[in-house]
């Protein structure tokens, strides 16, 4: 048997283990492209404490629903708007019977182009910060647990094996979200309208286009039905993959975590201490000063090892002389 | 940045003999032989020259010219070298029109042996076309400056309360042979609807702007109360 | 079920013993030392190696004990070499037979061995004592006089205890530690007579055994727990254990419920 053994259960592991996740913010941001809207995010998130820690076999441990918080989520999107062709038509066709080329087009009239440069509109920056605390995304991750001499320490590492960022989901109970985005579809609006100088060039260009204002046009673009949470969800999830994004931050974050315990290794039985002098006696050389130091008296951590074993985490080794 | 909208979208008035915005001239060249083509300006500057060469042979049935293309420097669109030369079959088409620029443009046929002028855009011939696109709502005159003639056309504003839920489609061209007179008096088109006027004798046609329309004045206020609707019905949805 | 645990075997502590004599030799050697024309000597019954580990102390001062009804001090050393303690079940001492083996269940047992030296009362005492007296007049006629001793009269003591750790207040109290109190059960000095001197060095051991052994011991082992897990915590002993701390299989354990601050 081992000279020291000590187990922790799982909820003090827990405990700890949430302690060490650095607060610091980790900044993440992407972009793409779908069809004629784009979009991009930028945003911040840190780590919050784990939800549930389940020890699993001997060596790995499995961490639930932990929560990620967000502290800035600034969505930007822009329109590549579509070229519109009115008014192009053939003049002059080769009659159906003709020995070569029956029934095509020879001499083609070309109509106008609108937007035939792919002009951009936006980016349109929706500032979301104000529906951060409705926004949920947690993560889940497998971990292994080792022991390893690093420096004067026996550290307990947890290396994170793999990491699963669970879809975000955006529950605005507040009723934020629309007046965000109903802002930004209004910007783009006019944005779009400065392209067209005249009035009754909107009107034919709707008309072309079978929307009754240049807001239903946007909106179709945008593909907002019905439910914006929902929406949201899916320009964040599907459309730019923002998990993708966080879990490289956050994988990333985690490998560079501290070391969830450590044992001291030389482990001192006799701390150093300051001594007065005229206590003691028989020292190998004199000391001259009123107070000394007693150096401390430290054995190597040997043999030391971690597992699990049900719900708890063992820890044990042996002294060995240095 | 708002691009430069193109100019068959801001030339409102037409001329066949000044080309310039959506105006196109359509002329056949049924003769063999090899002509020069100059492309000219108002006060008869000649631009640049296309050398012609139709063959009975010829591969090419049509061909386009843009007369603008000559006047901007550095153009990369097709013939932006005026010294080009262009070979197209006995009976091929010339289409001709000026994609930019408001100097009305026109062009001149010589024979390339004795520069004898053929035929002049500015006075077009039986079985020449005049193509164009109105745009614009309002009430034009296109008339006819040679013979002279004339015919009243109405641009109908495109009121999305009329058509509802359609779309404005693009409907089919007018096609009008063009005698000495013009075969209706008055004439109802939608925006973007193409017209060929198709002569049977000399002609210039202009099409000019008589009275703009803008539209019912209560559009803009229809528009608005739609936005309304369409926000509120999101809103109520999003609070289900 | 606590939330952490710790334990060590008697084994292990015993080699840390044995380590830790070797290197600080001070934590095993009492002396007095002896004053001899002005300078001081430390005298002991064996000699002591010097530690591994640098100018470090061989000998922790203790004072010189008084004789009754002569004004004068002794110089004396304790030396322990070897001190072995063991958990039930039994295996790494044998106890003697006042103490009942085999050791009992939750029981602690402990064996030291020792070195006292005493210097001699030289015959000349009352003339060293007037010598002494006219050469410091001023000195405090109540303060005794160091023998100039230059040797000891040395012995070997083997002492056994057995004990075992109880808890005194509930658990959930402020300090849950420091309500563990070590019992000594039984004490047995080997070889002493009269039958009141053994008993006067037996109370002797038991309170250092009470007082400092034993405790340290504990204090040690909660501490390893504690800081290993390098935290800040507020610990309790976890309760409804039928013994925490327990002596059981050769090793001390200890259950804690532990709150992370």
């Amino acid at each position: 048997m081992s000279d020291v053994m000590f187990s922790v259960n799982e909820n003090t592991f827990k405990a700890v283990f949430n302690k060490l996740y650095p607060t610091v913010k980790l900044p993440f941001d992407g972009s793409n492209a779908l069809g004629p809207v784009w979009f991009g995010v930028e945003g911040e998130v840190h780590l919050e404490n784990a939800g549930d820690i389940d020890f699993e076999d001997s060596d790995t441990f499995f961490l639930s629903e932990q929560k990620i918080g967000w502290d800035k989520l600034v969505l930007r999107l822009g329109f590549n708007l579509p070229t519109i062709t009115v008014g192009k038509f053939c003049v002059l066709r080769m009659p159906d019977d003709a020995p070569i080329l029956g029934g095509e087009c020879l001499v083609e009239f070309p109509g106008g182009e609108l937007f035939g440069g792919n002009p951009d509109i936006g980016p349109i920056v929706l500032n979301l910060n104000a529906i951060i605390p409705y926004v949920v995304s947690e993560i889940s991750g497998r971990y292994k647990i080792g022991i390893r001499k690093d420096g004067d320490y026996q550290k307990i590492y947890a290396d994170v094996q793999a990491i699963d960022v669970h879809p975000i989901s955006v529950q605005d109970t507040v009723g934020k979200l629309p007046g965000l985005v109903q802002a930004a579809v209004y910007a783009a609006s006019y944005q779009m309208l400065a392209l067209i100088p005249y009035t009754w060039l909107v009107d034919v260009v709707l008309g072309l286009l079978g929307f009754p204002t240049i807001t239903q046009y946007l909106l179709n673009l945008l593909d907002i039905e019905s439910d914006m949470e929902a929406w949201l969800m899916k320009v964040l999830n599907q459309s730019i993959g923002v998990d993708n994004l966080l879990y490289e931050q956050i994988f990333n974050a985690v490998l560079s975590k501290d070391e969830v315990f450590k044992i001291d290794d030389p482990y001192p039985f006799v701390p150093e201490i300051t001594a007065k002098t005229a206590d003691y006696g028989g020292f190998p050389k004199p000391v001259l000063t009123p107070t000394f130091k007693i150096p401390k008296v430290a054995a190597l951590v040997e043999n030391a090892s971690v597992r699990f074993d049900e719900d708890n985490m063992i820890v044990s080794f042996d002294f060995g002389m240095i | 940045m708002p691009t430069t909208l193109p100019s068959a979208f801001t030339q409102i008035d037409l001329d066949s003999g000044a080309l310039a915005g959506s105006a196109n001239v359509v002329h056949r060249l049924n003769e063999v032989g090899d002509w020069l083509l100059n492309v000219c300006r108002k006060e008869a500057v000649v631009l640049a020259t296309i050398r012609l060469r139709v063959r009975e042979d010829g591969t090419q049935l049509s061909a386009s010219v843009d007369l603008s293309a000559a006047e901007i420097a550095g153009s990369t669109r097709y013939l932006g070298d005026p010294t080009l030369e262009l070979t197209v079959r006995k009976g091929a088409y010339l289409r001709l029109h000026a994609s930019s620029g408001q100097a009305g443009l026109f062009a001149v046929l010589r024979s390339a042996k004795d520069e004898s002028v053929v035929w002049d855009s500015r006075q077009l011939v039986s079985s020449d076309l005049f193509v164009f696109l109105p745009l614009r709502p309002g009430h034009y005159l296109l008339a006819n400056l040679i013979t002279p003639a004339e015919c009243g056309i109405a641009v109908l504003y495109p009121d999305p309360r009329d058509s509802i839920g359609k779309r404005l489609k693009n409907p089919d061209s007018m096609h009008l042979k063009v005698g000495t007179n013009f075969p209706v008096k008055t004439m109802n088109l939608m925006p973007g609807q193409g017209v060929i006027l198709d002569t049977r004798g000399p002609a210039r046609f202009t099409f000019v702007l008589q009275t703009p329309d803008n539209g019912p004045l209560d559009l803009a206020d229809w528009r608005k109360a739609q936005d309304q609707k369409a926000w509120a019905t999101l809103l109520a949805k999003h609070r289900q | 079920m606590a939330d952490v645990f710790g334990s060590i075997t008697d084994e292990a502590l015993n080699r840390i013993c044995g380590f830790t004599q070797v290197r600080a030799p001070f934590l095993f050697n009492y002396v007095a030392p002896s004053i001899v024309d002005g300078v001081e000597i430390w005298l002991t019954c064996y000699d002591v190696p010097d530690s591994p580990l640098g100018n470090v102390p061989k000998y922790t001062r203790l004072s010189t004990f008084p004789v009754p009804g002569i004004p004068v001090a002794l110089p004396y050393c304790v030396q322990i070499f070897d001190a072995n303690i063991d958990f039930h079940p039994s295996d790494q001492i044998t106890l003697p037979d006042e103490l009942s083996p085999p050791l009992k269940d939750q029981a602690f047992g402990l064996r030291v061995q020792c070195q006292f030296g005493v210097a001699c009362i030289p015959d000349d005492v009352a003339k060293l004592v007037a010598d002494s007296r006219f050469n410091n007049p001023n000195q405090d006629e109540r303060q005794p006089l160091v023998v100039p001793a230059k040797s000891l009269l040395c012995f070997v003591l083997t002492g056994f205890a057995t004990g075992r750790l109880v808890v005194g207040a509930a658990p959930g109290t402020p300090g849950p530690v420091e309500q563990i109190r070590v019992e000594v059960d039984g004490v047995e000095i080997v070889d002493i007579t009269p039958r009141g001197l053994e008993n006067a060095v037996e109370c002797y051991l038991i309170a250092v055994l009470k007082g400092y052994v034993l405790p340290t011991l504990v204090l040690g082992l909660q501490s390893l727990v504690i800081k290993s897990l390098g935290f800040a915590a507020t610990i309790q002993l976890t309760a409804g254990l039928p013994h925490n701390p327990a002596i059981e299989e050769n090793e001390l354990r200890v259950w804690l419920d532990v709150k992370v601050t």
